[in-house]
């Protein structure tokens, strides 16, 4: 067979995009890998954690109310690196919020983060209970999320 | 030997059947495929009903879930603070794939689908083929 009739046969055409085919979807399942571990184990720190963050610690080292994994019985794994919600109460320099999902986080915020509401920078003293947040930031060991950036939305009217 | 059973077989003539009996033959015929084509058209037109009763609750339910979902106010963060996003770019990209809500999105795809198949089924069936190819 010809090199040039080759490349040009349905054999290669079909060979070729089988084989892009295949290596995008083991791209496309390892991404999805990737991000599941990432999600199940902050899940799992939370869950762990719960009692410790949310109840001063007091009853040490029970499983949190939606279990080990944070999960509830038709709920998902919770997200770890941002957040949506109101805030519940502020505690020195944590935020404590509630998603639409009804599940509470911990966010908790450092000298070196952005706090904007409208166009205006803000203070972390200027948060309070009730604010709606969206906040971007990296999970912890402790099941906290430390918060890069927060923003300050409207509130509903 | 074969030429020999060919003009064997020229020479005998076949017995048609009478004009009548064939003409009440192939009005027989001729029912049993309408009726049959038409039993077809009623299937597969309820079918493709049905896929479309079927389609539209998965659609609402889909859809409200995608609405509802934080995905949307994440992504709201890229025209906000563009800037803010470009320089956490790792993080932001996290969130945004952990909070796609993709079962969601699949209900909705799966149903956009069943109710264009069973759409189609119901226009051929309506129009035939060859209208069909011309719309």
């Amino acid at each position: 067979m010809d090199k040039e009739n080759l490349f040009k046969s349905k054999v290669f055409k079909r060979t070729f995009w089988i084989l892009v085919g295949i290596i995008l979807a083991i791209l496309i399942f390892r991404m999805g890998m990737f991000v599941g571990y990432r999600r199940a184990s902050f899940s799992f720190e939370w869950g762990n954690n719960y009692f410790r963050n949310f109840a001063g610690g007091k009853m040490g080292d029970r499983d949190g109310p939606n279990g080990p994994l944070g999960m509830g019985e038709d709920r998902d794994f919770i997200d770890a690196h941002g957040a949506f919600g109101q805030i519940i109460k502020i505690e020195g320099n944590s935020i404590f919020s509630k998603g639409s999902d009804g599940v509470e986080r911990v966010i908790t915020a450092s000298t070196s983060t952005e706090i904007r509401r409208f166009k205006e920078m803000i203070k972390f003293s200027d948060l309070k209970s009730d604010d709606r947040i969206v906040v971007i930031g990296r999970p912890d060991s402790a099941g906290k999320i430390e918060a890069k950036f927060i923003r300050v939305l409207p509130p509903l009217k | 030997m074969d030429g020999e059973i060919r003009n064997t077989f020229k020479q005998i003539t076949s017995k048609k059947p009478e004009k009548a009996l064939s003409d009440r033959l192939i009005l027989h015929l001729g029912v049993f495929i309408e009726k049959r084509r038409i039993n077809r058209r009623i299937t597969f037109t309820s079918l493709g009903a049905f896929g479309i009763i079927a389609s539209a609750p998965a659609l609402y339910y889909s859809g409200s879930a995608l609405i509802q979902s934080e995905f949307f106010q994440y992504l709201s963060l890229l025209l906000s603070d563009g800037k803010m996003v470009l320089s956490n770019i790792g993080d932001y990209a996290q969130i945004m794939l952990e909070s796609v809500p993709f079962m969601s999105m699949l209900g909705l795809f799966v149903g956009i689908l069943v109710a264009i198949i069973s759409i189609r089924i119901s226009l051929i069936q309506i129009y035939g083929q060859r209208k069909l190819i011309q719309i």
